[in-house]
């Protein structure tokens, strides 16, 4: 849903005026209390998906509740963007039709992307505040990836450590980053926990000198990934990413990066392998003043 | 003894089971042969089986250099997703229902609330690890 009818433009125009949230589980056990009071409210079929949408009004109250595809899967828009998106768009209308949004203040066009939440004790002195990740992935034959995933993950002293400046080349193992790279793999693999067991490698830090304003470095290697799937699927990427310091600092200012890899997406009949094309920007996030932070 | 219609029928049946054996191997050989397709649908697969090569070597090494590292600072930027992609996050976001309900009253705005129950995960919506 999120890469096709959620991402059509006419729906993201008739979302403006709303405030989006989500809520995310593996069963109806794990609700907070809100969310399961809502679920128990709007009275959903049980076997209508994994997906449920609610409108509620400026004052929290559910107006509607509805499935985003006309039967479980959207197979039954036979996977198209634009039925789905149509189909979508229709239902937000016909749940909100209760409601006089003319007047109604409507978000910018401007991009929000996610960033961090900074934990007002952190002790990480001068490195960013973290790294955001934007995955982009390709099927050869599946729509689903359209729009790339982005994680955050916030900084913390052991990386701060790892990425000082190095006077001299060295290795850096890819354990030391896990928690930036474990973010590499694709999404809706709906196999266990669908999440990476595992990270391996030996990256190389190598100095690469300096300019007016900064000193640089270079991060590079392979990074190979265990998967937690039926299969235990193991997959590896190249990645690269250049630091700049100051210069009379060890402490990285800030970073910029990319990672290119393959997915071998097994067919969960035997019929066959899919090759998952992934592409990512890893890009450092700045310290922000505190009247600045954005909460997820 | 073998009469002429006998053999006459023998004959029939020798040139048609030929004739039949001869049609059964070319359908297989043709069967066989590639199929002329789309250019379109050939180019997009050729672009596709390049892209798999590409993506299944390690980057190139970048010289340990500033113009290296900027190299590499030029890459991320043009391997950074089109505002069309990240369309969703142009929306008014919040991380969770009782901060969406505190902001709509304070705005004045009505929610639109995505609920997921996947059985595997955990995921999450929002990032897209789903």
């Amino acid at each position: 849903m999120r890469g096709s009818s959620l991402s059509h433009p006419d729906v993201v125009s008739t979302l403006r005026p709303f405030i989006m949230v989500s809520w995310n589980g593996t069963s109806t056990r794990d609700f907070p209390e809100d969310v399961g009071t809502l679920y128990r409210q709007a009275n959903l079929p049980r076997d209508g998906g994994p997906i449920r949408l609610f409108v509620l009004n400026p004052a929290g109250k559910l107006e509607a509740s509805f499935f985003p595809f006309a039967g479980q899967s959207p197979a039954t828009l036979g996977f198209d963007q634009q039925r789905m998106g149509t189909f979508l768009k229709q239902e937000i209308q016909k749940a909100s039709a209760g409601m006089d949004l003319s007047t109604t203040r409507m978000a910018s066009r401007q991009l929000k992307l996610p960033s961090l939440a900074i934990s007002e004790t952190s002790t990480v002195s001068r490195m960013p505040a973290g790294v955001r990740i934007l995955l982009s992935l390709e099927h050869p034959f599946s729509n689903s990836y359209r729009v790339p995933v982005i994680e955050t993950v916030a900084a913390n002293l052991a990386e701060e450590k790892v990425l000082l400046y190095p006077q001299v080349s060295r290795q850096v193992s890819a354990q030391s980053l896990k928690r930036w790279l474990e973010q590499l793999y694709p999404p809706g693999m709906m196999e266990r926990s669908g999440r990476i067991l595992d990270v391996q490698g030996e990256l190389l830090l190598k100095p690469s000198g300096e300019d007016d304003q900064n000193r640089y470095a270079i991060l590079q290697g392979t990074v190979y990934f265990t998967f937690d799937d039926a299969r235990k699927t193991r997959y590896e990427g190249s990645v690269a990413i250049a630091f700049r310091y100051a210069k009379n600092a060890d402490q990285m200012k800030s970073f910029r990066g990319v990672y290119r890899g393959l997915f071998p997406k097994q067919d969960k009949y035997g019929k066959g392998e899919a090759k998952i094309l992934m592409q990512a920007v890893l890009e450092s996030l700045p310290q922000l003043p505190d009247s600045q932070r954005v909460g997820e | 003894m073998k009469t002429r219609g006998w053999r006459n029928r023998v004959g029939k049946c020798r040139f048609v089971l030929s004739l039949s054996g001869m049609l059964f191997w070319s359908s297989v050989v043709l069967a066989q042969q590639p199929r002329p397709r789309d250019p379109l649908e050939s180019l997009l697969k050729q672009v596709r089986q390049q892209q798999e090569v590409e993506f299944a070597k390690p980057l190139a090494s970048f010289p340990a250099t500033p113009q290296g590292a900027q190299t590499i600072e030029r890459y991320a930027k043009a391997g950074y997703p089109a505002s069309k992609e990240l369309a969703i996050y142009s929306l008014d976001w919040e991380p969770t229902l009782a901060a969406a309900r505190t902001r709509a009253r304070r705005e004045q705005r009505p929610i639109f609330f995505i609920m997921v129950t996947n059985f595997s995960g955990p995921t999450n919506f929002y990032s897209g690890h789903c």
